[in-house]
């Protein structure tokens, strides 16, 4: 701790006046407070109370450091997804979130070591399904926590993958059947496998990727911060208190038994106090030597001179892999497959509504007219989530399964409205054919179907991984998304523009047999 | 189910507010902007070659898409009255870019009305709007991708809460009879409106004109 406690004293002496610096610990010594990083809920690490209080492993080392530093402790809650953006920009001064420490991650963050916990992913399932390694899941859906870089792996092993935002999501469609495998972290099943009910019916198939995990800073403008907290991070190994805290938390103390002995010997200590760098564990490398694409050259040398020439920074990583590459051309077919879908169904329930709303017997007048304004006064996100909810129930979810029930849901919410404008072209031409009824109201026809073409990105919203839903996932750790949100804009804007000129085409062929038949 | 419906309930107009508050920021941002670009478009007849792809463009841009744009250029930390607000802000953004161009679609009908001294059709406007605020208000709920808290969001944690797919479903259904219920009001509010603002009944002269 002496040498910890040096720095922070030199860090006081220079907050003198506290002016503008750059230096993340005087900043923090002249605020009075530590921002940290923690997870909502991660059972036994970080959990929020209703009250918005904090508990859990982490919570406790952030607490010990805040009351190193002299200062109180300011919890942000942070996911997968904003963990990394949050510290590197600065909005945070650290953040110890379940974080595992990769080459990948390195780049944007600056990590603390030696680390402060390892885990290794697992994959859980029913208990009854038989599963070892990766060959016997290939084909099968498992469903992951978006953002996490194990995601990569199942999609090189050609396995459908659904995201899920929060980890607490995972054991919910686990427990409901929306998802036969979930991968998580072995950390955070450890307190629901204690539970006698759900060790009966789950169980861990098998683990990969052993990880450390850290606590990060900013890259840049922590330098002292991010060493004292490496000298801070070897005192607490070596004096157990990182032991201590996991215990209190009935967390697995394997590895910190391991890091308090070899942190104990003098060979890891050089003679000026600094820790020998053999004796830290190397973060893990994730990415794969086999999995670089053709363009990945191309995509390097586009941000490089975004950056140059127009200051963007520009995050084209998912092109320089094959598998994101492959993923991401599978989210434009399911975008494709869910335009084709909800324009298909659209018009079958706007005409199959409409023809029994004006050609059924009164019975069946009424109930379909009925259905028909609950369609029409539902919010779309509430019909997708009870799609889910029902398709869930009633089959194994999958990729395939959120592609139906939102191409349903979808079809019906549109295809109500326009049933009920054919009902009143219907009631207004009074005399004529049903096809004349639907010709009168083919503007609102036209106009719905061209709605349900734009409602169908929000497909992802149930899972569905079309393309706005991949690319969200693929760059879930990226740090600037705009302009790859801008291309998605471009992309289903242009979609949409092209479904109205192609139904602009069909109005006019559709008005002109309308007159030839009359 | 009726005690978790009867705890559900304050949740759940707590996120309907929320909705309306989304709506009732897109409305106002759908008038202050949409209402300028239509008086533009009538008054300057050369801008009409700019405004009127723009606004073609605005309205196939789907929402959801937009609000993630939106989203991914604003502050994370952004907060509004101490509170974090970047998704509302994006939501209501996003929601806004329809209803401008929903406004000066509807404003620039209204004034070629007013042209031809069509006073009752010009006033169609004013149902018109609140037709639009309607669709908003029930396409706010795609915040809750984005972490919004409202109805929609709110419902869902409410079901994950729940330990069985039936009571779910019925969860949904009641939350579902709700919408349909106020919306279903606010349609034939809607409906009233116009034929009190409308002259003597015309059979869709479009319907008409086509056959």
């Amino acid at each position: 701790m002496t040498a910890a406690q040096q720095m922070l004293d030199q860090a006081r002496a220079s907050t003198a006046g506290c002016t503008q610096t750059s230096e993340v610990l005087v900043r923090i010594l002249c605020a009075k407070q530590l921002r940290v990083g923690l997870r909502s809920y991660y059972p036994g690490f970080s959990v929020r109370d209703q009250s918005n209080a904090f508990s859990g492993f982490e919570v406790d080392i952030a607490r010990r450091i805040a009351d190193f530093l002299g200062v109180r402790l300011v919890p942000v809650v942070v996911d997968t997804k904003t963990r990394i953006p949050l510290v590197a920009d600065g909005d945070i001064d650290l953040v110890i979130a379940t974080m595992s420490h990769n080459v990948q991650r390195d780049g944007e963050v600056r990590f603390v070591r030696p680390h402060y916990y390892a885990s290794q992913s697992v994959v859980v399932g029913a208990r009854d399904r038989t599963v070892h390694d990766w060959d016997d899941l290939v084909g099968q859906t498992v469903c992951l926590p978006s953002g996490a870089i194990s995601n990569i792996v199942f999609i090189r092993h050609h396995i459908r993958i659904l995201t899920f935002d929060q980890p607490e999501q995972l054991l919910d469609a686990l427990e409901f059947n929306e998802c036969a495998f979930v991968m998580h972290d072995n950390t955070f099943f450890a307190e629901a496998l204690m539970r006698p009910n759900w060790a009966n019916r789950f169980a861990v198939k098998f683990g990969f990727a052993p990880t450390p995990w850290g606590m990060a800073v900013a890259r840049s403008g922590a330098k002292q911060f991010a060493a004292l907290l490496d000298e801070l991070s070897v005192a607490f190994h070596v004096d157990g208190v990182f032991l201590r805290l996991a215990r209190d938390h009935g967390l697995d103390d394997v590895f910190l038994l391991e890091e308090q002995s070899r942190w104990a010997l003098p060979r890891c200590i050089a003679a000026d106090g600094m820790v020998e760098a053999n004796c830290l564990i190397p973060p893990v490398d994730t990415s794969d030597a086999n999995d670089v694409s053709m363009m990945a050259a191309q995509a390097a040398w586009l941000e490089k001179a975004a950056t140059n020439w127009l200051g963007l920074r520009l995050d084209l990583s998912p092109l320089k892999h094959q598998s994101a590459i492959g993923l991401l051309l599978e989210g434009v077919g399911y975008s494709l497959a869910l335009v084709v879908g909800v324009v298909l169904t659209t018009t079958a329930f706007a005409l199959s509504l409409a023809w029994l709303m004006t050609h059924g017997p009164t019975a069946m007048r009424l109930g379909v007219a009925g259905l028909a304004a609950i369609g029409q006064t539902s919010p779309l996100p509430l019909l997708l989530f009870f799609g889910f909810v029902v398709a869930g129930g009633v089959t194994q979810y999958s990729g395939f399964v959120a592609l139906g029930a939102a191409v349903v849901v979808i079809g019906f919410y549109n295809g109500t409205n326009a049933a009920q404008a054919i009902k009143d072209a219907h009631q207004a031409v009074q005399g004529r054919s049903f096809l004349s009824a639907v010709s009168a109201a083919g503007i609102q026809l036209f106009a719905f179907l061209i709605n349900a073409t734009k409602g169908s990105p929000a497909a992802g919203m149930i899972g569905v991984p079309e393309f706005l839903n991949v690319t969200t996932d693929l760059t879930a750790y990226s740090r600037d998304r705009v302009a790859v949100y801008l291309l998605l804009l471009l992309f289903y804007t242009g979609l949409v523009l092209a479904v109205i000129a192609l139904l602009s085409r069909l109005e006019t062929w559709l008005g002109n047999f309308v007159r030839r038949s009359s | 189910m009726i005690e978790t419906i009867r705890n559900f309930a304050p949740e759940l107009l707590a996120g309907i507010l929320v909705n309306l508050q989304v709506a009732a920021g897109a409305v106002a941002i759908g008038l202050g902007v949409g209402v300028p670009v239509a008086l533009l478009r009538e008054w300057v007849p050369l801008s009409r070659r700019i405004v009127w792809p723009c606004v073609r463009l605005m309205q196939a841009a789907p929402v959801y898409v937009v609000m993630y744009f939106i989203l991914s250029m604003l502050s994370r930390d952004l907060s509004l009255f101490g509170e974090p607000a970047a998704g509302l802000v994006a939501v209501t953004l996003a929601q806004s870019v329809y209803m401008t161009a929903y406004v000066a679609e509807n404003g620039y009908r209204a004034l070629e009305h007013l042209r031809r001294d069509e006073r009752n059709l010009a006033l169609l406007f004013l149902p018109n709007l609140l037709r639009g605020a309607v669709l908003v208000v029930m396409s706010s709920g795609f915040g809750a991708a984005i972490g919004v808290s409202e109805a929609v969001a709110v419902t869902m944690r409410e079901a994950a809460r729940l330990h069985a797919v039936g009571q779910r479903v019925a969860l949904f259904l009641v939350v579902i009879a709700l919408f349909a219920a106020v919306f279903g009001v606010a349609n034939a509010a809607i409906q009233t409106l116009v034929r009190w603002l409308s002259t003597p009944p015309k059979l869709a002269p479009l319907v008409l004109e086509k056959v």
